[in-house]
């Protein structure tokens, strides 16, 4: 009897081109427009620091241009990209054509820095002077105060510690695979819709063919088991096309062991399935039920960064309450952790909260579910 | 009952989807909109980094190095001492630059050692380079007046006071600069394109459709109504219920918006939110036109609308997309609709209206009309053919 | 002696402030098709709800073939088949697949499903749509496929509620006729229908509900013979006076004469031979009248008589 009811409930919502376009195909089409979107930025740290264009025209302050020319020598620690003008007017057309974001030059014995919009850029431009202003004013200061150390002091000015040590952490991702692990969370809230059209099938308070399927001499967990692990088979297998798509089509690597990041969404597509179980065991009108699945999905996702990427973590800092509630916040952390920092504490904390969830809507669905007559059909 | 009528009440029958959409607006659309104005004025204005200085030593040093960081960037104690959380809200740009003083800081700085400190920043940001610089300069003083033969306290103090009076660089601004940081006022406005796609096409495809339905359109069509009569009804009620549904979501916008300095640039965003509006009337019908299953009406919706929001700028920004992307996203309205809301934003309000905003709407309007053209044309056909 | 399938006693059923079975008691005999009938809102599909023990009820109690009936009554469960009103099956599976699905739900030996399952196809004349999907099929097909999901598995009772709406008269034909076999073959049928004539030519016994009641029961002959009018004749009489109608009210067994237009309207409450009586009196005045018609009462008079004529919901 249970195999029975599992082969034909896969074989019912196989054959439902709703449930492949909302469950398969919507999410891939959203993962090839994100791709689409913002691919390059996984590969390429946008934020990455290169070199920036600069203009300078000739000034009284040698010094000041040996500084320039310095931190322009190609290598790793090229800072600017220099070009010499002859004439500020020359500069400034550059400067509006956006052929160099900043130029130099010294007016009435200031060195000026002129751009042409505020920015990081900008902001280092001003940083060169300030730096170079500063030497110039401890050395001052030192020889006026202590002029016997000036030579040592200006010895020490050539070979100065680094001071600052980067934290480096095991892996680097872009931040912009959140994106990608909050439409798999999504893809796997989306399963809800499965289990709610199972479910509909089997309760006679729901539908026509729920009220034949009650009359019959099946018990009810025995239905509900068989079609909840034929969703679960379902939902399993859409969530693993999707990883691997993202995977190998897009070529967009999760950076683990791709059997770990399935294992982990499998969890969260069975999380999502019984959201659907328990949405339909508390909620009797189709309608309603659909209302529901598609609004706590979307609020889920949302929080979980689908289309603004920082709000998980501006919850996580300030109210993370939320994140613990939240089931598609669980997965995206979940998968955030395993490919970012490996299976740490916080990876097991989501992963067990993803099985407490499920274990919790399962009791708590078999219990409104067992019964058998209603008050009212 | 009238036509009309009767799409009023249609519409009415939606008011839960009509909800959904309109908290999810408000929520969120807020909330994104609140975050990136502050974001991006940082970005394009030399103004305060956020840094996160998580001090073990509350030595001299630590006390003065933060002291001048205050003067020139906003720092925060945070709430954790967890490095791998702190490095998630250096990702997840909440704070641009983490510090972390060890214990043993004071020392390890006059050892002069190259591990003094710990800082997280963002891959090889250009945001993480410049704050690294601030702080290694402010180092690198404090123990060359050590050196020198002041005292820790006198050198500490003396190199605060040399970078803060080297503030002051002289800087210029090439004048008629745009105006480039983001308001409020835009970022709602930018997410309010999704919002009212969504809502928009959910609404009127239901209505469409409810009219469509053989029977309905039949018994439409043997009343004594004259056809032009009741394609203008039909057409007219669908076009109230756009613009109330649109008007609210302004209406929500502007009393959010109260006290922002770009409020004088709202009938110019409104307008440019009537552009959007009728091309949502044109998509809807042509996606109704496709299906009358209301369900695959929100599944068509949902891909088309948020795929478009990401191709178009409206949940990413458009400067970090590549050029061939960006070529593309020419063939979508939300482009449009996006580049004048940008337009908008950096331009003063005199400077607005003119031929490049007039394009910007017409974009908009023709994207509409060809999609209303298609779905009248597909309706036509199915009705030929008897589909 | 005969078996009592069904046995209801006392069932009381209330959806808040309404009641909605009042008391209800019935009795459905091995080898009887029991037609249920019933204005809308009467009690019917609750009273079949109870007995599927779909529905919780406040009193009474319902036992089939001898056993206490409950949600996990399995054994009793297995013998019962349901034709529901709306037709009830999966969208996405065929027509075969349908049958060979509710039939699983009850027989687990394969073999004997797949005979089951075969032969519900044949009886039900939808060998040639087995690879179809529902939605392919016409109104007539979609109520036999109904009806084939309900008695694949041949069950001993089985329940058809309305089972024959919007269906066209060759369509309906072969349900009847397939019920009537069924019956033969040794089911238990109780039968809902609103159209009395089917109801009439198929149904042993019937019992009809209002406002959740038995308000009347017996065999259709029984119920009809419980009218007072037992005989209506319709002449038309072109110029018809008071006269003529106090008359026809002076002849035996006649209590009620109406004029209609140009048709009169003679009731009578019994006797063999109204229509030569009443053909007498025409013949001896020297009336002149036109076309005659004579009606027994039908079992929609029947119905109408108890359950009146005011609209229900």
């Amino acid at each position: 009897m249970f195999w029975h009811i599992f082969v034909y409930r896969l074989k019912e919502l196989l054959r439902d081109p709703w449930h492949i376009a909302w469950n398969l195909l919507f999410p891939i089409a959203l993962a090839t427009a994100f791709f689409l979107g913002f691919g390059n930025m996984i590969k390429e740290d946008p934020e990455a620091f290169v070199s920036i264009k600069t203009g300078y025209i000739a000034m009284e302050d040698k010094e000041f241009e040996k500084v320039l020319q310095s931190l322009s020598r190609k290598g790793e620690n090229q800072v600017l990209s220099l070009q010499r003008y002859e004439t500020e007017k020359e500069a400034e057309k550059a400067l509006r054509a956006e052929k160099i974001q900043g130029y130099y030059l010294q007016k009435g014995g200031e060195i000026v820095v002129v751009v042409g919009k505020n920015g990081i850029s900008a902001t280092t431009l001003h940083q060169i002077v300030k730096e170079y202003k500063n030497q110039k004013t401890v050395m001052l200061q030192i020889a006026k105060e202590h002029p016997e150390k000036v030579a040592e002091i200006a010895e020490r000015m050539n070979h100065r510690p680094e001071f600052l040590q980067q934290h480096v952490f095991n892996q680097y991702t872009s931040p912009y695979m959140n994106y990608f692990y909050s439409l798999i969370a999504m893809a796997a809230l989306y399963g809800s819709w499965l289990s709610s059209t199972m479910l509909a099938g089997i309760s006679a308070n729901m539908t026509e063919r729920g009220k034949r399927y009650e009359s019959a001499p099946v018990k009810k967990m025995t239905s509900l088991l068989a079609g909840i692990l034929s969703t679960m088979l379902l939902q399993t297998v859409f969530i693993g096309i999707l990883v691997l798509y993202i995977e190998f089509v897009l070529k967009i690597s999760f950076g683990v062991p791709l059997w770990q990041v399935l294992i982990v969404t499998s969890v969260g597509g069975v999380m999502g399935i019984m959201m659907g179980v328990f949405i339909g065991a508390l909620v009797k009108r189709p309608n309603l039920q659909m209302v529901i699945s598609l609004s706590v999905s979307m609020v889920a996702s949302f929080l979980s960064g689908l289309m603004w990427g920082q709000i998980r973590q501006i919850l996580e800092v300030n109210a993370p309450v939320v994140n613990r509630l939240n089931p598609a916040a669980m997965l995206t952390s979940c998968l955030y952790n395993l490919c970012n920092y490996g299976m740490t504490k916080d990876f097991y904390r989501d992963l067990y909260s993803m099985l407490v969830l499920i274990v919790a809507m399962l009791v708590i669905s078999a219990a409104v579910l067992r019964r058998r007559n209603y008050d009212s059909l | 009952m009238t036509v009309f009528k009767a799409i009023l009440k249609i519409a009415k029958r939606e008011w839960m989807t009509i909800l959904i959409y309109f908290v999810v607006f408000a929520g969120f659309g807020t909330l994104t909109a609140r975050g990136n104005a502050q974001q991006t004025s940082k970005i394009y204005k030399e103004a305060k980094e956020t840094i996160a200085v998580l001090d073990e030593s509350h030595s001299i040093v630590a006390k003065e190095l933060i002291h001048t960081l205050k003067k020139s960037e906003k720092v925060i104690t945070p709430k954790t001492k967890d490095l791998v959380s702190l490095n998630d809200s250096v990702r997840f740009d909440l704070y641009d630059y983490v510090l972390v003083l060890p214990e043993d800081f004071e020392e390890r700085v006059l050892a002069g050692r190259d591990d003094a400190a710990e800082y997280i920043s963002a891959g090889d940001s250009a945001g993480g380079y410049l704050l690294s610089e601030k702080i290694r300069l402010y180092l690198q003083d404090v123990v060359l007046y050590l050196k020198s033969g002041y005292s820790k306290e006198e050198a500490a103090v003396k190199a605060s006071e040399v970078i803060t009076s080297s503030l002051s660089v002289s800087s210029e601004m090439l004048p008629e600069a745009k105006h480039n940081e983001e308001s409020f006022l835009s970022g709602i406005f930018r997410f309010s394109a999704y919002a009212l796609m969504m809502l928009l096409i959910e609404v009127i495809c239901s209505i469409i459709n409810n009219i469509r339905q053989i029977d309905i359109r039949k018994r439409i069509s043997v009343s004594g109504a004259k056809f032009r009569e009741r394609n203008a009804a039909f057409y007219g009620a669908v076009a109230i219920v756009a613009v109330v549904l649109t008007g609210l979501l302004i209406l929500f916008i502007v009393l959010s918006s109260i006290g922002d300095p770009d409020l004088g640039k709202l009938p110019y965003y409104i307008l440019n939110e009537a552009a959007i509006m009728l091309c949502a009337i044109g998509l809807a019908t042509m996606i109704s036109s496709i299906t009358t299953d209301q369900s695959l009406v929100s599944m068509i919706t949902n891909s088309v609308v948020i795929s478009m929001s990401f191709l178009c700028g409206i949940f990413v920004p458009m400067e970090l997309m590549s050029k061939q992307i960006l070529w593309f996203s020419h063939f979508l309205p939300l482009y449009w609709f996006e580049r004048s809301v940008e337009f908008i934003n950096s331009n003063a309000d005199s400077a607005i209206m003119g031929t490049t905003f007039a394009a910007y709407l017409g974009i908009q309007l023709l994207f509409g009309l060809v999609f209303f053209v298609i779905g009248m044309i597909v309706f036509k056909k199915k009705e030929l053919y008897a589909v | 002696m005969e078996t009592v399938i069904v046995a209801m006693d006392q069932l009381v059923k209330r959806y808040r402030e309404k009641l909605a079975v009042d008391h209800f008691s019935m009795k459905v005999m091995e080898g009887e098709i029991l037609g249920l009938l019933g204005p809308n809102g009467s009690g019917k599909t609750t009273t079949i709800n109870c007995i599927l023990s779909l529905l919780k009820y406040d009193k009474g109690d319902i036992t089939i073939f001898g056993k206490p009936m409950g949600p996990e009554a399995y054994d009793i469960k297995e013998r019962i088949g349901v034709v529901p009103q709306n037709v009830a099956v999966l969208q996405t599976l065929t027509v075969a697949e349908n049958i060979d699905f509710f039939c699983g739900l009850y027989i687990k030996d394969k073999k004997l499903r797949k005979q089951y399952v075969e032969e519900a196809i044949r009886m039900t004349g939808l060998d040639e749509y087995r690879k179809y999907y529902p939605k392919k099929l016409s109104g007539g097909l979609l109520r036999r496929l109904n009806i084939a999901c309900g008695i694949a598995h041949k069950p001993k009772l089985i329940i058809f509620d309305e089972p024959t709406v919007a269906v066209d008269p060759q369509s309906r034909n072969a349900i009847l006729e397939g019920i009537r076999e069924m019956n033969k073959r040794g089911a238990t049928i109780i039968y809902t229908s609103h159209y009395m004539e089917e109801v009439e030519e198929l149904c042993s016994r019937i019992i009809i509900m209002d406002r959740g009641r038995n308000v009347a029961e017996g065999s259709p002959e029984q119920l009809k013979a419980s009218l007072k009018n037992r005989e209506t004749i319709k002449i038309t009489l072109p110029a018809c006076t008071p006269e003529i109608v106090e008359d026809l009210k002076e002849i035996n067994h006649v209590y009620d004469v109406k004029q209609e237009g140009e048709t009169l309207l003679i009731r009578c409450d019994g006797g063999s031979h109204n229509l030569v009586h009443v053909m007498g009196y025409f013949s001896e005045k020297n009336i002149p009248f036109g076309r005659v018609i004579t009606e027994l009462p039908t079992l929609n008079d029947v119905f109408l008589e108890i359950t009146g004529k005011e609209l229900r919901d």
